[in-house]
């Protein structure tokens, strides 16, 4: 256990690997290393963070620039956290204004950090018209990522609209059996019947995630963030990753909750993204099916139908 | 007129917006002869769901998930092979079975929908698609 003294050096932080990057979310591996007071090292081990709800608030994420090993910093404290954040990652336009005053004066202050610890650790700063792929070529690599994805013109109102008006991501549309805030038991009697949620179970733990989809309401009425219908597979499978840690997203099953009322849930086996891929049929392997529905009636309390 | 991707909606779907007989709320359409599976979890998409989904087919495209769900970016048109840089998602499921309006072959758009592997026409524009799932007022305008 590390004593105080301990806990109070100076910690080194460094990235590793972007392990996903869109125009919402990044999902990195950073390596945190320590020195004791008496010079011994920390070992150092190895987490994922994840931004997403930031950037859905800030617009959506329209320049990564993420330096993968080449970062040392020594900046204590929340600040240094959110500083961070604002170094590698630069929101579309109009940012920030949903996070309202608190975040104005916050980026004011990280605008010069970020540009002055770039020349420090020699970042390369230099942007470039983005293919989809140059990020992923870029994480293959491992190397300095310097791109910029930007939404069709087309799109950018309507999804700066779209994910300003949004609030931020919460429990209550989560269902899980992974560290839970609110029990699945308890979200699901809050909607509105035929309010739909992609779920993701991973078979090697029996661990999984739902997230409330598309058109699914709450019975008070109260706006929430919904996944989209179409990518709602994808981000469900995101959330798991940040939730568990998991590395190995071959075996995944992706399926959907539909919440009936009156205690009763029914599953739906359909997914094009994860069971395509992972199965080569958009439709769960039947082998799967018994321990999701074990563990859905579980973790829900409902009766499952299909 | 509304544009999504760069293109404009055809009109009779813009007034079946308007009147609230297109949208999630939609109970009238009748999905029995279009080929996806999950018909009572397909959603027929307002305007803002028709951005948001779109966007995911690029963003779809950006994860690598490009020849699982039958998506191509600005190539030649390949059968089968939907252009997200040429298309509007206008319904989908929870499972990714989706229409969409496809512009690759000009204007009016034709209708495609999913399958197991690709994208099929189902409707050479989108009136026809109105007619066949038999949504009022959609005769009104032929």
């Amino acid at each position: 256990m590390p004593s105080a003294a301990t806990s109070r050096a100076p910690r080194k932080y460094a990235y590793r690997k972007v392990l996903w990057a869109d125009n919402y979310t990044v999902i990195y591996e950073r390596i945190v290393e320590g020195t004791a007071a008496d010079g011994r090292p920390i070992p150092h081990h190895v987490y994922r963070q994840s931004h997403t709800a930031f950037f859905k608030g800030a617009g959506g994420i329209h320049n990564l620039q993420a330096g993968v090993v080449r970062g040392t910093r020594h900046l204590p404290g929340l600040i240094h956290a959110f500083y961070e954040n604002l170094l590698w990652f630069v929101p579309i336009e109009a940012p920030f204004e949903a996070l309202g005053a608190l975040a104005r004066p916050l980026l004011r202050r990280a605008a010069p950090l970020a540009e002055r610890f770039a020349a420090r650790v020699g970042l390369r700063w230099g942007e470039r018209k983005v293919a989809e792929d140059a990020a992923l070529r870029a994480l293959e690599k491992e190397a300095t990522i310097a791109t910029e994805k930007t939404l069709p013109p087309s799109l950018a109102s309507g999804i700066e609209q779209a994910t300003t008006k949004a609030a931020e991501h919460s429990e209550i549309t989560t269902l899980t059996n992974v560290e839970a805030e609110i029990a699945a038991a308890d979200v699901l009697p809050q909607y509105k019947p035929g309010s739909g949620f992609s779920g993701v179970y991973d078979p090697s733990s029996g661990q999984w995630i739902a997230l409330a989809s598309g058109d699914a309401s709450l019975l008070t009425g109260k706006e929430i963030q919904t996944v989209s219908q179409y990518g709602g597979h994808a981000a469900a499978e995101r959330a798991l990753v940040e939730k568990t840690g998991a590395s190995a997203m071959n075996e995944n099953v992706g399926f959907v909750v539909i919440w009936e009322g009156d205690n009763v849930v029914r599953i739906r086996w359909n997914s094009r993204s994860i069971n395509a891929r992972n199965f080569g049929d958009r439709a769960a392997p039947l082998r799967f099916r018994k321990a999701i529905r074990d563990v859905v009636q579980r973790d829900t309390g409902c009766r499952v139908v299909e | 007129m509304i544009r999504i991707n760069g293109y404009e909606l055809p009109d009779l779907l813009v007034r079946l917006l308007d009147e609230g007989a297109w949208g999630p709320d939609c109970r009238d359409a009748s999905f029995d002869k279009l080929p996806i599976e999950d018909k009572d979890d397909l959603t027929l998409f307002d305007v803002s769901a028709m951005v948001r989904n779109t966007q995911e087919l690029y963003d779809a495209l950006a994860r690598g998930e490009g020849p699982v769900l039958a998506l191509s970016h600005g190539a030649a048109a390949l059968p089968g092979v939907l252009d997200v840089s040429r298309a509007v998602l206008i319904a989908a499921t929870r499972g990714q079975e989706a229409l969409a309006l496809d512009y690759s072959q000009g204007v009016p758009a034709r209708v495609v929908a999913t399958t197991d592997t690709s994208w099929v026409e189902v409707a050479r524009d989108f009136d026809e698609l109105a007619r066949m799932i038999g949504l009022a007022g959609a005769s009104d305008a032929t």
